[in-house]
């Protein structure tokens, strides 16, 4: 039998500088930190700025200065936070509140919380930051309960990915 | 929703034992992180000693080429002759030989091509997404550009002759590599010669996702527009051959980067007459492609202290407008490389600057940049001051540059480098007024690709070590010296690979050892830039201190210098040239996947007993009296007094003295004691007793597993501080827990370990006794008075009009 379907087409012309420097971009980390001090889960993301400045332009069709223009980094904060969720082991959404977002040395920062659920078996992951703008970026995420850190990998199609506690 | 759960594979694959050869520890839970790496490491034979060195049968091969090439830009292909002669140094006797055919690699029927899966996140290449949520599968138009490229151009090789003096080679592509059947065997000190002609069409590098290739700019003057051509992996190229591998054929997928033999080359590169080429090796006919004018400016460039324009914007400008169809041949010589490229355009501006290195190598370099307009003003401002600053500063690291010219030239690759030269990404934003700009970030991404790959030509261009087996050997050693040149730049600039920024990757699940083949290796960024470039910095700033470090890392580029170390030559040689035993921390951070997190819990203060027992137990009644009553005791004492209280009467003995009262039977035994003590014990023990000192046990964990040396710093009751630095080896026994005793003149109030985040270590709240509140990242960020300077938008206040405000009349 013949499969019948369609394929899309994604409108955002990126293209890539091939390089052997560039390996060491494209790729984030998040921390998710079950802190006990506030009763939150605190997302923090932490992206390459030179990789956001580039991404920008394909993202947003239009370029980016994120040292200098806080709009630019704004954009890219509402952006992020589109792109990473958490549910609970039974689906349901862990509501993030965006916090903002800061300029460390290299790095963009990007924060959001929420009260830890009572009762959290598991968390379903869901992180596609800049895979729509380059197809190697990886983000890694790192769940910290307590002196626990479990890992997750997403690379572009990862799709959601589970950790049970 | 598309579930899947990653961890749990990476969990077995992580948590899978970790085998030490054939020994391990089979009874008791000792764990041995000092256990010496001998059994890990090859075997030390002729080729390769036991100290790291080239042994003293060390062979390689040596390939010569004269290549005679011409670029034909309208059709935007390379026709070339090649001739080969391989010098077989080896002691094995060759029947064939392999060659590189990488430009196989965009051919419709090459195992990258074929192999490549829909939507596969580790390849390089455009956009495509997997069906998901409900949506169908997606393409991007980067990828039906690639695609579309690949359908109308043929690509890959076309060898219409393989011979030598005799006629015709008996030869067979295999995908990206080429087999040669010799006619004779070739036996050891014996040389082969034989010829190739080639030929293939460039491909569109934007298109395409290549190393190399052609950018078309459309906008020029000139009708059609014109070009930048780069040229790497462009000629047959002869694979390695070992003494531990053999043959290093692997099959060219695009993301494996080389290793190759180093050989003199004599290249004639022909190209339209307007064209500015760049190239690996020295320009050997100056006088025939340059105007008198650029040869005269070349000429003061090699003693002038800053760049000479060879080509100026509007010569380079005037190029673009027009093209002829006369053609000028560039001939180039280059000695002891093991790669050649080239760059070729009408549209290059190039500047350059004598970079005058003194000493006997090589005492001048000219360091040169070639680039068109829209890298400018980035490119005349940055480029070739930063060839020269990375020379200055690898030479300083390893050895003196050896080759004529450094070169950057400006493509549509982001960063990528030969020998004697490095294509180099960043390029301006053309405003509506006209200007060119561009922002820090691109700024910063200029001065640090520039060094980096200028870099690169040291390592792993002249130390040749195996880029397709290990990374992390010219990665993580270049990445680490590229932020030392880096931070000698302008420390104002955040430079890269610090060990503070790789503990949320050092803490990961997600990861593998470093000494990990390149192929295999999950999250390449941090595993062979990132994590080796910290480990370095780490053993040169800590562990070694610089002058050991320096002295054993120029001692490894000195040995490996146009030769082909393995990772055992690193290790060894760091260790015999330092002098000091590195095997647990090649063990912890290179074949490990421990994390460095030592944790104070606990620091217990003691006192040395006097043996006197009119002091002694003095000092015990004192102890008791200092612990706090009993609730019970205290809220008594509110309601009533108490039975003897009341009845004085009871009262003996006892109550007048306590558990602690000196008697002559112990001011007896004291007495004995003292009279039966050695003199050197009765004068220790009064020096103690006199100087009362505070004794200290600390005790310590290492929850990452990594054994690292405790760095402290002891803060004392009147506020003075002291460092205090214990070696890693305080681990060998205990992995897990130890102690320590310390002994201070004064009182100690606080320990924090590792003050200035210098070990990577991963969990700071544990580095403090007593413990303090380290708030995270987002609390700090939500604290009220966080506000600092640094979000001041310094560029929009200095735009704002200064106004005048009058006094308040009274």
């Amino acid at each position: 039998m013949n499969l019948r379907g369609r394929i899309a087409i994604v409108v955002v012309t990126w293209t890539l500088l091939s390089s052997a420097f560039a390996h060491q971009q494209k790729e984030a980390i998040t921390r998710v930190l079950f802190n006990p001090r506030t009763g939150n889960i605190e997302v923090m993301h932490r992206f390459l700025l030179h990789d956001v400045e580039h991404a920008s332009e394909a993202l947003f069709g239009t370029s980016a200065d994120l040292l200098k223009n806080a709009e630019d980094r704004d954009r890219f904060e509402d952006y992020v936070h589109k792109r990473f969720g958490l549910t609970d082991q039974d689906g349901t959404p862990i509501a993030l509140t965006p916090v903002g977002n800061e300029i460390e040395g290299r790095f963009l920062w990007v924060y959001a919380e929420a009260p830890i659920p009572e009762a959290l078996s598991a968390l379903n992951i869901a992180h596609s930051a800049l895979h729509d703008a380059w197809s190697e970026q990886t983000n890694l995420v790192n769940i910290e309960r307590g002196s626990d850190v479990r890992s997750a990998l997403f690379q572009d199609g990862s799709g959601e990915i589970t950790i049970g506690f | 929703m598309n579930r899947c759960t990653l961890w749990l594979p990476l969990a077995a694959l992580l948590l899978a034992p970790q085998s030490y050869a054939e020994i391990s520890q089979t009874k008791g839970t000792f764990v041995d992180k000092f256990r010496q790496l001998d059994e890990v490491l090859p075997t030390a034979n002729a080729y390769r000693t036991a100290g790291g060195e080239p042994g003293h049968e060390y062979w390689q091969q040596k390939v010569d080429y004269d290549i005679d090439v011409r670029l034909i830009e309208d059709q935007r292909r390379i026709e070339g002759s090649e001739r080969i002669r391989y010098t077989n140094r080896s002691p094995d006797t060759l029947r064939f030989l392999w060659l590189q055919l990488d430009q196989n690699r965009f051919r419709s029927d090459s195992i990258a091509e074929r192999s490549a899966a829909f939507a596969d996140p580790s390849r390089r290449g455009p956009k495509e997404e997997d069906a998901a949520d409900g949506n169908p599968p997606r393409i991007s138009l980067d990828a039906l550009r690639r695609q579309q490229f690949l359908d109308d151009h043929t690509l890959g090789y076309e060898l219409p002759s393989v011979r030598d003096a005799e006629g015709t080679l008996e030869h067979v592509v295999v995908g990206t590599n080429l087999r040669i059947d010799l006619r004779e065997p070739l036996k050891p000190g014996k040389t082969a010669e034989f010829e190739i002609d080639f030929a293939f069409n460039i491909v569109d590098e934007n298109a395409v996702w290549a190393r190399a290739g052609y950018e078309h700019f459309p906008d020029d003057e000139r009708e059609g527009g014109n070009d930048i051509f780069l040229l790497a992996q462009w000629f047959p190229r002869l694979h390695a051959y070992t003494d531990y591998e053999g043959w290093t054929n692997k099959e060219f997928l695009g993301r494996g980067e080389f290793t190759l033999e180093f050989g003199d080359y004599t290249v004639n590169i022909t190209v339209p007459a307007d064209h500015i080429v760049s190239s690996t090796g020295e320009l050997q006919n100056p006088e025939a492609v340059l105007t008198v004018t650029q040869l005269e400016r070349l000429g003061r460039a090699r003693t002038a202290d800053q760049p000479v324009f060879i080509v100026t914007a509007n010569e380079a400008l005037e190029n673009e407008r027009d093209a002829t169809s006369d053609e000028k041949t560039w001939q180039f010589e280059a000695t002891n490389v093991r790669d050649f490229a080239w760059a070729s355009s009408r549209k290059f501006i190039w500047d350059a600057q004598g970079y005058q290195q003194g000493g006997n190598v090589q005492s001048e370099v000219l360091a040169m940049s070639f680039y068109p307009k829209e890298g400018e003003p980035l490119w005349s401002k940055y480029s070739t001051a930063a060839v020269i600053h990375t020379m200055e500063v690898y030479s300083r690291f390893s050895f003196d540059y050896p080759y004529p010219v450094a070169q950057s030239v400006n493509g549509p690759v982001g960063g990528m480098e030969y020998p004697m030269i490095t294509f180099n990404g960043p390029r301006t934003e053309l405003q509506d007024d006209g200007d060119r700009t561009y922002s820090l970030g691109e700024k910063r991404y200029i001065v640090g690709v520039i060094i980096h790959e200028v870099g690169h030509i040291y390592f792993p261009m002249i130390v040749n070590s195996d880029e397709r087996q290990w990374t992390w050997m010219d990665e993580g050693l270049n990445s680490f010296l590229d932020a030392m040149a880096g931070w000698e730049w302008d420390p104002k600039i955040p430079w890269n690979n610090q060990p503070r920024d790789i503990v949320d990757y050092m803490k990961s699940e997600a990861q593998v050892p470093i000494m990990t083949q390149s192929d295999s290796v999950l999250n390449l960024g941090p595993n062979a830039y990132g994590k080796p470039a910290a480990a370095l910095m780490i053993l040169r700033e800590t562990i070694l201190g610089r002058e050991l470090f320096d002295f054993a890392f120029r001692e490894y580029s000195r040995r490996w210098r146009f030769k082909r170390p393995a990772p055992a030559d690193f290790f060894r040689t760091m260790e015999e040239a330092s002098g000091v035993d590195l095997d647990w921390f090649w063990r912890g951070w290179f074949y490990s996947t421990d994390h460095v997190d030592i944790s104070i819990d606990r620091v217990w203060k003691l006192r040395l007993d006097t043996l006197d027992p009119d002091i002694d137990l003095d000092r015990r009644r004192e102890e008791e009296d200092d612990k706090p009553d009993s609730v019970i005791v205290e809220r008594n004492r509110a309601v009533g007094r108490t039975w003897v209280e009341q009845n004085p009467g009871i009262r003996d003995y006892y109550d007048k003295n306590d558990q602690f009262t000196v008697t002559n039977v112990e001011r007896n035994e004291y007495q004995k004691l003292l009279s039966e003590l050695e003199d050197w014990e009765r004068v220790a023990l009064e020096r103690a007793l006199e100087e009362d000192k505070n004794y200290y046990v600390l005790e310590f964990s290492n929850p990452g597993g990594l054994p690292m040396p405790i760095l402290m710093e002891l803060t004392y009751k009147d506020k003075s501080t002291e460092r205090l630095d214990l070696p890693a080896e305080i681990w060998r026994r205990h992995s897990d827990s130890i102690k320590k005793l310390i002994v201070t003149d004064k009182e100690l109030t606080d320990i924090q370990i590792d003050p200035n985040w210098e070990t990577a270590d991963t969990d700071v709240e544990n580095n403090y006794y007593p413990r303090r509140i380290v708030p995270s990242r987002l609390e700090i960020f939500k604290s009220p008075d966080k506000e600092g300077y640094e979000n001041r938008d310094i560029m929009k206040g200095e735009k704002t009009e200064l106004e005048d405000f009058e006094e308040k009349d009274e």
